[in-house]
């Protein structure tokens, strides 16, 4: 029976917090912004790229 | 009343945190120490060892070095692309952000690629951290060669219990823990290649020659190249659960690319030197042989600090997956879903250790020809199709009301493609024998493409075109906006629909 209970209320906790994240943006956490995109961009492939072709240029020719 | 409303919210915020359940940003509370602390003992690990080590059979170390740092950075582009923005923005994990693309109950494969990556992982950590400690005594003369095996399964099993006392303290301990075993780590793991390259020399380093180069050396670069995109790729299991503690991207991104990528780069260049200098990519033994005891268990504690931490984490983020399983919500205890994420590898660790690691680099390469397609499915259906927003209440409703139900709960268009883009990995670049079976007139297509971008961006449209003309044509998936909006109430976790 307490374990029902319990079921019960962790089913009502769990309903509000859903509805919370649904409703109010407050409860979302930031999206990337422009400046995110480019940073990554950058690192993740503008850098790699003038590496490898760097790398191959002064070693692998 | 106020005490009970107060205690409800604790409540809430611990089956949160230790759970399914999406961590709402007051409730994230690592901080960017915190993550640049979890990152990076998470990204610093001597399995780097055994890839610089795969890297130094092809690549001589100018362009080893070259190839390894622009491979983990490419690899972690994807993954944080992939993976990190939607579990920042709704707190989820990596399982509950896989549903959108493969259904509510086809996540199921998401559980059990993260289950058995990780499990594999952390095997691979703790047996070469028990070899290491075994092998550096022996070397030093402390224990007999013949006491090897078991002094290497017993500290396997003591690491094992240090890791299990680690992860039950909660999303609070990981974070605390973390912190100093990265300061740590990066400091021993700094001492460790300084000695390498001062005690090999520079010059026997640059003269070192790959052992298994194919006299092609535009393939081989490629080959470097691909075996940290492929490795660094296999952190898409980890990225979510550490990164719904994060309030921003802004605030995420540096220590994923520093921290997972650029680290797991880095840390192999230890491998990749000390495999041209001397043939073998863990430089412990070496160490004490030039240098005496004392160097070699520096190596050794950098290696267990090193492979702990990553461990613990990886523990974490299964455990976060696990709980994804409606059967472990409520009714497991966290610490006996830590044993359920630690037990077999102490099962393997103890028994099957020998086995295992002859098969490590098969493992490896099935998992990053699992990986590619995964990240290309997300991002093409995250940007692209959802336009970064997700139905929340859906992520956690298994009937078919939810949005992701699609047929009975899987996305047969996101297997497919999946499917179609293992496919096209093998056909780039067999994961086992490295035979590279597509080539257009005398051109290996891997050469200029490398196996996971090109697999990334095959299986991408793939999945655009099945998803645009026949998914949405269907009405499935909730992309149509007219389809029936459920009601936050309505979705509520039970043993039936968690």
């Amino acid at each position: 029976m307490a374990a029902r209970d319990q079921d019960e209320e962790l089913r009502g906790l769990f309903a509000e917090r859903l509805a919370l994240i649904e409703r109010d943006p407050n409860y979302e956490g930031a999206d990337p912004t422009s400046r995110d995109q480019m940073v990554l961009a950058l690192v993740g492939l503008v850098i790699p790229a003038l590496l490898m072709v760097g790398g191959w240029v002064l070693y692998g020719g | 009343m106020a005490a009970s409303a107060s205690g409800q919210e604790m409540s809430a915020a611990h089956l949160a945190v230790e759970g399914s359940w999406p961590v709402v940003p007051k409730e994230r509370n690592w901080g960017i120490v915190g993550l640049f602390g979890v990152t990076l003992s998470a990204g610093i690990a001597a399995w780097s060892y055994s890839i610089g080590g795969a890297v130094s059979w092809y690549l001589t170390a100018a362009l080893g070095t070259i190839a390894m740092i622009a491979g983990a950075l490419v690899g972690m582009y994807f993954v944080t692309l992939a993976a990190m923005p939607v579990s920042v923005k709704y707190g989820i994990d990596t399982i509950a952000a896989s549903k959108p693309q493969y259904g509510s109950r086809g996540s199921a494969f998401s559980i059990l690629v993260q289950y058995a990556s990780i499990i594999g992982w952390n095997c691979i950590l703790i047996i070469l951290f028990g070899r290491a400690t075994a092998n550096v005594l022996a070397a030093g003369g402390v224990i007999g060669e013949d006491l090897t095996s078991i002094v290497s399964i017993i500290v396997s099993l003591i690491t094992i219990a240090i890791a299990y006392v680690m992860v039950i303290g909660g999303a609070d301990s990981i974070r605390n823990n973390s912190v100093w075993i990265a300061m740590s780590v990066a400091i021993a793991g700094g001492i460790v290649l300084v000695v390498l390259i001062t005690q090999t020399g520079v010059d026997t380093i640059a003269a070192g020659q790959p052992a298994f180069a194919t006299g092609n050396l535009h393939l081989d670069y490629m080959l470097g190249f691909e075996i940290l995109v492929a490795t660094v790729l296999s952190w898409w299991p980890y990225v979510g659960g550490i990164m719904r503690m994060s309030k921003s991207v802004s605030q995420a991104l540096l220590p994923a690319m520093i921290c997972l990528g650029l680290m797991t780069g880095l840390i192999g260049l230890i491998g990749l030197y000390a495999g041209l200098a001397t043939g073998e990519p863990d430089p412990s033994i070496s160490f004490v042989q030039v240098t005496g005891l004392w160097m070699g268990l520096v190596a050794v504690v950098f290696i267990g600090l090193a492979n702990v931490g990553t461990a613990i984490v990886g523990v974490y983020a299964t455990m976060i997956g696990l709980k994804q399983i409606p059967a472990f919500q409520y009714r497991l205890s966290w610490r006996w879903t830590a044993a359920i994420a630690l037990g077999p590898v102490a099962i393997i660790a103890a028994l099957f250790s020998g086995p295992f690691m002859d098969n490590i680099l098969t493992f490896m390469y099935l998992l990053g020809v699992i990986f590619a397609p995964i990240c290309a499915v997300q991002i093409v259906d995250y940007y692209l199709f959802r336009r970064q927003r997700l139905h929340l209440p859906s992520l956690y409703d298994y009937s078919s009301r939810g949005r992701y139900y699609f047929w009975g709960g899987f996305n047969l268009v996101g297997f497919a493609a999946t499917v179609a883009g293992m496919l096209c990995y093998w056909f780039l670049l067999d994961p086992v024998t490295y035979e590279n079976r597509l080539v257009i007139g005398d051109v290996i297509v891997f050469q200029w493409t490398s196996a996971s971008i090109l697999t990334i961006v095959f299986t991408g449209a793939v999945y655009w075109l099945l998803t645009r003309f026949v998914v949405i044509p269907l009405r499935k998936g909730g992309y149509v906006e007219a389809e029936p909006v459920l009601a936050p109430a309505e979705a509520v976790p039970g043993p039936s629909n968690i």
